[in-house]
């Protein structure tokens, strides 16, 4: 019933998994005075444990896999995760990298997709405002079993733990 | 005087306690949110956007991390919320008379409310250091010293009223307007404690330079990252609560003369008047201390707030206490 408050007051959490930056700074200029997102209640806040939106930028490098997982985890539900750039959509130009994991609804649930390289800072905004609309039809479909099942990301996160004992091992030595 | 239970009740709960505060706490958070956009040029979000943050955070997932203490992590911002609602009900809400004065005998005491005015930074203290996060951590840290900072300048003021006005009885308090205690040496003086007064309202209310515990852009929201959902709408409400009945405070205080003698009106329209004027004084008031501050300030450090507080607040303070002080002694006499 308070899932309709959402659309009101979308607070976004920001979080780069290896981009080129071009998708913070547009995600930027949407919170600057001249956009002025705070007229429809969007918040910058500082802890996923406050957010409500997940703007997700860059390509999920292999390095940053289990943080995007641990902060998908620490942002408490109903939630909504938004997909900011070509590369979080689909790698871009870093397809088929050896140090890429991504794209990102393949590491975590995503709801909204912004394409562009970087997108406008007004398809931002309005992907924020018509996801947090959409939160309380996402959440139904969700009950219902309508939407695509959470990734399985086991295997890249066994290569994630195996990569870093091998860093840590390199070194100690 | 002895109250009945109903009356203690709706004290309690609805005015002037909970739903009162809860009302004007958000809406004058509203107010002031819509006000800084403006100042700075932006459209600014609705007035009631504060009660659409509150009712979502209610809707939203509570989580405790796996490392905290729980029943410290759960407590905390309930203490906080019971100890702004508490302290409101020590404030004249423009009047004294039916449902003011709940407590029995008197008003309450300014040292007690003195004292519960600490409470929530500590209850933020508290829960800040049982959901064991290092930033959460620093913000702890930083919120205490912004206590030990803002307390004494805001003691100095108000035992130099009471030691002026003779009582600690804050309804007493309210019926005496400090400046015609004494000559126009009094009056200064007094001018100057108001000053120190006002000057710690952006210090307990942490907003724009003393926006130092929750910095949000360098430790995340400080004592608060961990918290989420109802505790976090807890602890954002007792935020705005304290908002107004620091303001309220200062307000009843200094600047309390009601406005139904001078209107010549009487009766339940006089109790009504004098409300609407409190509440119009403590918009003035958040307006000066609160709304500027937080738009055309920027975040200092913790020490040099320390050092303002400490030296620039209390030189104001001791100053005026001087003058009062001189004005008793030397002009209006040891009665």
């Amino acid at each position: 019933m308070l899932q309709k408050y959402i659309a009101k007051s979308p607070w976004v959490f920001h979080v780069n998994t290896g981009g080129c930056n071009g998708c913070d700074i547009e995600i930027l200029a949407a919170l600057t005075p001249r956009y002025d997102a705070e007229r429809f209640g969007v918040k910058l806040v500082g802890s996923p444990r406050h957010a409500d939106v997940l703007l997700v930028a860059g390509p999920v490098t292999h390095n940053v896999i289990e943080k995007i997982k641990r902060i998908y985890e620490q942002t408490p539900d109903p939630k909504l995760v938004i997909a900011i750039g070509a590369c979080s959509m689909g790698c871009s130009v870093f397809q088929d990298s050896y140090c890429i994991d991504g794209p990102l609804d393949e590491v975590i649930p995503v709801h909204v997709y912004v394409p562009g390289c970087p997108p406008r800072p007004e398809a931002i905004l309005k992907a924020v405002l018509m996801g947090a609309e959409a939160l309380p039809e996402i959440l139904k479909k969700a009950e219902k079993g309508e939407l695509p099942p959470a990734p399985d990301i086991k295997e890249k996160l066994e290569r994630y733990t195996k990569y870093r004992k091998k860093v840590a091992e390199e070194a100690s030595e | 005087m002895m109250v009945s239970i109903v009356e203690a009740l709706v004290g309690l709960f609805v005015f002037p306690g909970f739903l009162f505060l809860f009302l004007f706490g958000l809406l004058f958070q509203g107010m002031n949110r819509k006000l800084i956009a403006r100042l700075q040029g932006r459209y600014g979000p609705p007035i009631i956007q504060p009660f659409y943050d509150f009712f979502k955070l209610l809707g939203k997932e509570n989580i405790v991390p796996k490392n905290a203490n729980a029943f410290w992590f759960n407590v905390a911002p309930i203490i906080a919320v019971a100890s702004v609602v508490t302290l409101m009900l020590y404030i004249p809400v423009g009047y004294l008379g039916p449902l003011s004065p709940v407590l029995p005998s008197g008003f309450g005491d300014l040292i007690v409310i003195l004292y519960l005015f600490a409470l929530p930074a500590i209850a933020l203290i508290i829960g800040a250091s049982a959901s064991a996060s290092p930033y959460a951590a620093i913000g702890a840290q930083r919120e205490l010293s912004m206590l030990i900072s803002y307390e004494f300048p805001l003691a100095i003021a108000i035992f130099a009223l009471a030691w002026r006005a003779g009582t600690f009885d804050m309804g007493e308090l309210f019926a005496t307007q400090p400046w015609t205690l004494g000559g126009p040496l009094n009056a200064i003086g007094f001018l100057l404690i108001l000053l120190t007064a006002l000057s710690v309202i952006p210090g307990k209310v942490a907003v724009g330079a003393f926006n130092i515990p929750e910095a949000k852009e360098e430790i995340a929201g400080g004592p608060l990252v961990e918290y989420s959902g109802r505790n976090l709408a807890l602890f954002e409400l007792a935020h705005y609560m304290k908002m107004f009945v620091i303001s309220a405070f200062i307000v009843a205080l200094f600047l309390g003369a009601p406005i139904s003698p001078l209107i010549g009106m009487s009766g339940f329209s006089a109790i009504v008047v004098d409300v609407i004027w409190f509440l119009f004084k403590v918009f003035i008031v958040i307006f000066f201390t609160v709304t500027l501050v937080a738009a055309v300030t920027a975040r200092l450090k913790i020490t040099q707030a320390v050092t303002f507080y400490w030296f620039v607040v209390d030189a104001l303070a001791i100053v005026g206490l001087i003058l009062i002080a001189a004005d008793y002694f030397f002009f209006t006499g040891v009665m």
